[in-house]
């Protein structure tokens, strides 16, 4: 019988989708073998309006409209697996100074 | 470029440049007798009273635009490498945007140069707000001001008419109400000014110059050339026309850039919380230096996050020609500092009195703006020196001897406001600070270099570069010091396609922003970028700085053509981009500035980043990278590995028969 574990991703919610969930983090606990694709999809699901965006239906990967990083490391495909204490954060493209 | 018979004449003013160098660079002619054709500058001599007026030789607009690119052209001739910064022999030029006036694009920027007192270099510094068209609305795209006034003065332009006027009664005086004595003065709401405050009257070596609330000149001290001058103020109105070439099809093509503009995050964004988002980002990756450069990362720092500003912003408000009205405006009702009415702050204000200093409270750094922008001090050399000051404090480097008995501790916004203050006004320990790092150094010594974050003699903002080869290359190669806006290439920081990175810079460029494949080719363009828009008189936030779909070369070539009627390829205007940059090279160059200038801190190769996520932690600069990126970012340039431009690009820029005092 194969065990289920599961991990806690700690996202950090940035810019406009800080303010639909009202909070500037959170913390989910998802089935180990979950990917990032997973998470947004709960996401879009729970949250709607630009969560909805975050992966752009022609290219089914991270638009170009948004930032989402796993520790720091900007991701695109979204099909990257989540580790324990992976630090998410959802945003959009805004940095230099 | 468009072929038309020439029938303008080289001015004396614009020595320098010889026919021989313009057919030498493809020009043959000047396309029409439109707008730009008419344009003048105004030469002042504050020592004598004389004024002139003189037009723009096209030949001039064609290899240098307007802005910064002309300003740069003048500064070059006109200003020798003996000069020193704060003689007469020094010259301020203000310059108006070729595409200043037009419905689009931020398009009311004004470039101000002259040598920098803070680093001997090039001085240049790019503000917004309404003076530029005010100036061009008064028949004026370009000014230039030599010697010094007997007594304070202010500048008066209208209508074609320049007039140097008494300025004893705003002597003393802070920038707002300067600007409001001004506007008195001539009973008109509409008049618009460049003024510096007390800062500038006390040869504060960083003051700025200040037009509206918050729109400043800050970088490079050019305030303080207006106080060796004794020149107050430059003020502005005008009902004179700007023509353009195509107004119907420019006004179109306007909207569309609007439209381009606003359908991006990064404007939205800027629209609702001001640059003041970035921060979320950034902090959260570990990439703001905290503690002067003692971490990467402020903690427990949630008060300084944008949404915050909620509570003070009574609405946001933009420059001329701009959709997307990035600045707060705030009201702080209650509190010991209370009340106060400004303007911003922006990112880098937040890092230079918050970060840096471990102040943590959003209000610390309103009140704090507020007193830079009235004082008129720049904001980054200001934060950065203090930060530097509470570092060598903490370790023991200077006491309470050093500091007239003021305890420089951390975090404490007692001492950031009393520091502003005797900064502005040379007093007590400030008087030191005042005069910049370098005096500063040389003064205390003991070590204290080290810790000092500047390139070149000018702080750096409060991003701490050592995760981001790129954003590092760029603070050390700018020409005006550590600084962000001459080549920030901030998209590096998003992790786009590679595909879409080759398309943009035209080779293959690493999407890891941890790398340093192919960044010297980042910077080098956005240089070049940058330097085209700061010509035009556009805002950075408008075009590929943060935003990846913003208007970029083609767009620019045909706002260019429409409203001009002067036709460049993207080609064309990328090597208008490298002639511009080029010159302010050779200015540096012909200054003492070499290689060994283009570099950084040695904190930033020595000491690995403490905190931050993983992809920031750990993180410092590599010699020998670094190294071979600048060997690499020179010959994108066309310069040696010594950083001298090479002959065959000094003719190709038509740059080879610039005055002989060239290095």
């Amino acid at each position: 019988m194969v065990q289920i574990m599961s991990v806690r991703v700690r996202l950090v919610l940035c810019a406009d989708f800080r303010e639909i969930v009202g909070k500037r983090q959170i913390v989910e606990e998802i089935n180990s073998n979950s990917t990032l694709k997973h998470v947004l999809d709960m996401l879009a699901k729970k949250y709607r309006g630009d969560f909805e965006q975050i992966v752009d239906p022609r290219t089914g990967v991270i638009s170009l409209e948004f930032l989402v990083s796993i520790n720091g490391r900007v991701i695109r495909d979204t099909n990257v697996k989540l580790n324990n204490d992976d630090i998410l954060m959802i945003t959009i493209p805004a940095g230099g100074g | 470029m468009k072929s038309h018979a020439p029938t303008a004449r080289l001015n004396i003013a614009f020595r320098g440049l010889a026919l021989t160098s313009l057919r030498s660079v493809g020009w043959q002619g000047i396309v029409d007798e439109t707008m730009v054709w008419k344009r003048k500058a105004a030469y002042v001599d504050l020592t004598t009273g004389k004024i002139a007026a003189k037009p723009i030789p096209g030949e001039v607009r064609q290899l240098f635009l307007g802005g910064r690119g002309i300003d740069m052209h003048l500064l070059y001739n006109h200003v020798k490498p003996e000069v020193d910064p704060l003689s007469p022999e020094n010259v301020l030029f203000i310059g108006t945007g070729l595409l200043c006036g037009i419905p689009a694009l931020g398009s009311g920027r004004c470039d101000i140069a002259a040598k920098s007192p803070i680093t001997g270099g090039v001085g240049d510094s790019n503000v917004g707000g309404f003076f530029a068209p005010e100036l061009r609305l008064a028949g004026f795209d370009h000014l230039a001001i030599s010697g010094k006034a007997e007594k304070p003065v202010y500048l008066w332009i209208n209508d074609g008419n320049v007039e140097i006027r008494n300025a004893s009664h705003l002597w003393g005086k802070d920038t707002f109400e300067t600007q409001d004595m001004i506007r008195d003065d001539n009973e008109d709401e509409e008049v618009k000014s460049l003024v510096i405050g007390v800062a500038g009257e006390h040869l504060v070596r960083f003051a700025n110059i200040m037009t509206g609330m918050k729109n400043s000149a800050g970088r490079t001290g050019m305030g303080c050339v207006m106080g060796s001058k004794n020149l107050k103020a430059i003020a502005a109105r005008g009902t004179t026309d700007i023509e353009f070439s195509y107004p119907e099809e420019l006004l179109d093509y306007c909207k569309e850039m609007n439209e381009m503009v606003m359908k991006t995050r990064w404007a939205r964004a800027q629209s609702r919380w001001g640059s003041l988002i970035i921060y979320s980002n950034t902090n959260t990756t570990g990439l703001i230096r905290t503690r002067n450069f003692q971490l990467n990362r402020l903690d427990e720092g949630e008060d300084l996050e944008p949404e915050n500003m909620d509570r003070y912003t009574i609405g946001m408000s933009g420059c001329y020609g701009c959709t997307v009205h990035c600045r707060h405006r705030y009201v702080l009702r209650e509190g010991p500092y209370a009340p106060i009415f400004g303007e911003g702050p922006e990112y880098t204000s937040l890092g230079a009195f918050g970060t840096m200093l471990d102040c943590k409270k959003m209000e610390t750094i309103l009140v704090a703006n507020h007193m830079v922008n009235k004082y008129g001090l720049d904001t980054l050399e200001t934060g950065g020196l203090i930060a530097w000051a509470m570092e060598l404090y903490e370790k023991g480097i200077i006491d309470e001897k050093d500091t007239a008995g003021l305890k420089i501790e951390w975090g404490d916004e007692r001492v950031l406001f009393e520091l502003i203050t005797q900064i502005a006004h040379r007093r007590g320990f400030g008087n030191l600070l005042a005069n910049g790092f370098k005096p500063a150094i040389a003064k205390i010594g003991k070590g204290s270099e080290y810790y000092a974050i500047h390139v070149k003699g000018m702080s750096n903002l409060h991003s701490d570069e050592r995760p981001t080869p790129s954003l590092a290359l760029g603070i050390a190669t700018s020409t005006r010091g550590a600084d962000h806006l001459r080549s920030r290439p901030a998209i590096d920081l998003y992790g786009l396609p590679e595909e879409l990175l080759q398309e943009i810079y035209g080779a293959p460029v690493s999407s890891d922003y941890t790398s340093y494949e192919g960044k010297s080719r980042m910077v080098w363009w956005q240089e070049l970028l940058y330097t085209v828009t700061d010509s035009l008189g556009i805002c950075k936030y408008q075009t590929v700085f943060c935003a990846v779909h913003a208007p970029k070369w083609e767009e620019f070539s045909k706002l260019i053509k429409l409203a001009t009627g002067m036709e460049f390829t993207k080609a064309q205007l990328m090597e208008v981009g490298e002639r511009i940059y080029t010159t302010e090279r050779m200015f540096n160059l012909r200054g003492g500035f070499s290689r060994k200038d283009d570099t950084l801190p040695e904190r930033y190769f020595k000491e690995p980043t403490p905190v931050g996520l993983p992809i920031a932690k750990g993180k410092k600069i590599d010699k020998e990278k670094f190294e071979k990126m600048l060997s690499e970012y020179y010959a994108l340039h066309g310069w040696d590995e010594n950083g001298l431009p090479k002959k065959e690009m000094l003719e190709k820029l038509g740059l080879d028969k610039e005055p002989s005092y060239m290095v």
